[in-house]
């Protein structure tokens, strides 16, 4: 009753809130429509739903890519989750599974504004209504729309990091970095997205000023083990059908589809595109390789190096953890930003309200991801005959990898007027 | 109680939805060209010598890479398409129902003058894909045309296991051979993959031979006419991408 409470008082207060919360329902009626209907055959949602099927009358048969429309790409124990949904039928089931995206939506709008208001920097206005004006753009992106109408499963992937992230930001006890972790690990299951999130866990520094390198093993090594725990559940399931190993390793490294045009923005595959059209002969591993040794190791001697407040080390960790990932993997499509907008969201707070790096970098690619980037994934269709490079999100990555890097290793106080902190500092929390 | 009205009424309107929604079926396969249609390929790279070598040495004989070389086009003009017609299948035995392509073929030539075709030819296709034989593999690994749509049909053949069909974004064939895969065992001598990609229509758009890796052999690609559209799109998309970069040049600059 509490929660519709305040749903009605930021439906009174905000206008901005209420326009929102019409789109995002649009959002969710026009794509339930579209999918029981003309796009009953051609949605990600599917693909899911055949999982799961699959795993429950014939797991060898899981990484057979003729059972699907389209390639079926995440790991075994991932079809698990989709088993009861095949159970209720297409209709039933794609239903349910949708007004759990919606839900899920509005558990993470609910973290977003709890991790904001921890983190959040005193210099930024100490009202709600930038909070709530973030919130619904997050709302009415146009990446939603996209997602709902694959019937993707982007948004667990975002709940369950932003879960992770509030509960490392709020508890400092091994217990709770264990369970933040666990939950990390539950969403690579889902969907590995979050993969290259895993080394941002460990608590490691090196301090510039002092030469000293600070690392809190029993955190990290709980972390470690918290993340590593689900994903390894796995490894009984390779070991128990060795055959689903080799299609695993064929359909995400070696088939044939990393190779196809396709109008993913990562810098992995318009490489490939461009070796594709000028018949460059290539190794699509290797360039993968080339790409994650330079862009992550940037990230992560950046992050080792970086001079954060202890806190909020872990929210950077994620997002240069996630623009490693979408820069670098073959495919990153328009609704995988719906992972990173919201962690954009807390770097806005988080940074000083007239932070540089915050307006020139992080607000102009939040916007475009918002709004431009489904744009210029539609000129692609029309343009790849000759030009089927989709580099202008990636020039926005690009953009905050360095706006990151640069704020990172800046020498300016990151401690000063944090609330949160302060009270703790204070002896108040 | 005002939450429970709101549950009701939700699972009252999913209910209602759900019997209203038509459950519209996938639509039947189709012929995507037309009469009169014409498809012009080039070649810009084919080694006979590697092809020689891997395909044996008939590989140019007939169908669609006959007397194939590179720097030549080759041209087809659709005479008539039909979905009915019966042909004797060696896989079951009997008259099967076929998709048929007949065309003008002009064959591959660096003849800018086309003059008159050098023969007729017609292509099928089962209308039922069981009727193809197991691990069936396509004269030229890949079909320069296919019925629509495409990932449906070729989904429901049981093709050879190196296959991979595509449709998320182009609808594409990618296919792996291993060495001595096909040809009683004697072909290919080394690994090769294709990838194919297709138009809307369901006409081969590129065929990339590659051996090692991903070095090309034979590329193929249709010819695409600089239309008004085009022209207008390539001014837009040159605009924005200038326009993005300018502006990124702007923010490192102040």
């Amino acid at each position: 009753m509490k929660c519709l409470e305040s749903f009605k008082d930021l439906w009174i207060r905000y206008t901005v809130f209420r326009i929102a919360v019409v789109v995002h329902i649009c959002y969710f009626i026009i794509s339930l429509i579209c999918v029981l209907t003309i796009l009953r055959d051609q949605n990600d949602f599917l693909i899911y739903f055949n999982a799961g099927g699959i795993f429950y009358n014939n797991i060898n048969d899981l990484y057979n890519q003729e059972n699907y429309i389209w390639d079926y790409r995440y790991l075994p124990l991932s079809a698990v989750f989709f088993v009861p949904f095949y159970l209720l039928g297409f209709d039933l089931g794609f239903i349910i599974f949708h007004t759990l995206n919606l839900l899920l939506n509005i558990l993470i709008c609910v973290l977003l504004y709890k991790i904001i208001k921890i983190v959040r920097k005193e210099d930024h206005e100490q009202d709600d209504k930038r909070i709530i004006l973030y919130i619904s753009l997050y709302l009415v992106a146009a990446p939603q729309m996209f997602n709902y109408i694959l019937g993707q499963i982007n948004l667990y992937i975002t709940f369950f990091m932003l879960v992770a992230l509030y509960v490392f930001l709020k508890y400092e006890d091994l217990k709770w970095n264990l369970l933040g972790s666990l939950v990390l690990g539950l969403s690579i299951v889902l969907k590995p997205t979050a993969l290259l999130l895993i080394p941002f866990l460990i608590v490691v520094n090196y301090d510039l000023n002092h030469k000293k390198l600070i690392f809190d093993f029993p955190k990290s090594l709980i972390r470690i083990i918290g993340v590593v725990f689900p994903i390894s559940l796995n490894i009984i399931i390779f070991l128990l059908y060795p055959k689903l190993w080799d299609g695993f390793i064929e359909t995400n490294f070696t088939g044939g589809n990393p190779l196809t045009l396709n109008f993913s923005f990562s810098i992995t595959k318009i490489i490939l595109n461009f070796c594709y059209m000028y018949n460059i002969p290539f190794n699509q591993i290797y360039v993968l390789l080339f790409v994650f040794g330079i862009i992550g190791m940037i990230g992560y001697v950046v992050f080792l190096f970086g001079r954060y407040h202890e806190r909020d080390s872990i929210i950077y960790g994620f997002t240069f953890g996630l623009v490693i990932t979408l820069l670098v993997y073959y495919d990153s499509w328009n609704h995988h930003l719906l992972n990173l907008t919201p962690l954009l969201i807390i770097l806005i707070f988080i940074l000083p309200r007239k932070s540089e790096i915050t307006n020139k970098y992080i607000k102009k690619g939040f916007f475009f991801f918002n709004f431009f980037d489904l744009a210029f994934m539609g000129l692609w269709f029309l343009t790849m005959l000759w030009f089927p490079y989709n580099f202008a999100s990636t020039i926005f990555l690009v953009l905050i990898f360095y706006g990151l890097s640069k704020h990172s290793l800046s020498t300016e106080d990151k401690n000063f007027n944090n609330k949160h902190i302060n009270k703790v500092k204070r002896g108040y929390v | 109680m005002r939450l429970k009205i709101y549950l009701i009424s939700y699972i009252l309107f999913l209910v209602i939805f759900i019997s209203l929604t038509p459950h519209v079926k996938a639509s039947d396969y189709e012929i995507g060209v037309e009469e009169g249609n014409i498809f012009i390929w080039n070649c810009h790279v084919c080694d006979n010598n590697k092809l020689d070598d891997i395909l044996g040495e008939g590989w140019d004989n007939e169908g669609f890479f006959e007397d194939l070389e590179e720097g030549t086009r080759m041209k087809w003009k659709i005479r008539d398409t039909d979905d009915d017609q019966k042909i004797y299948s060696s896989e079951t035995k009997d008259n099967e129902t076929v998709y048929s392509l007949e065309f003008a073929k002009w064959k591959w030539t660096t003849n800018d003058n086309w003059g008159d075709e050098d023969k007729n030819e017609e292509i099928y296709l089962f209308k039922d894909p069981d009727d193809f034989s197991d691990d069936y593999i396509f004269p030229e690994f890949a079909p320069v045309w296919i019925i629509l749509p495409m990932g449906e049909y070729l989904k429901n053949i049981d093709l050879y296991e190196g296959y991979n069909i595509d449709a998320r974004v182009i609808d594409s064939i990618t296919c792996v051979i291993e060495r001595g895969d096909f040809d009683d065992d004697k072909y290919p001598k080394e690994k090769i993959k294709v990838v194919a990609m297709y138009t809307e229509q369901g006409i081969l758009k590129s065929y990339k031979l590659y051996i090692g890796d991903h070095e090309v052999i034979l590329d193929i690609s249709l010819e695409t006419f600089i239309t008004i559209n085009l022209l207008l799109l390539s001014i837009i998309t040159a605009f924005l991408y200038v326009g993005i970069i300018y502006f990124i040049y702007k923010i490192m600059k102040s």
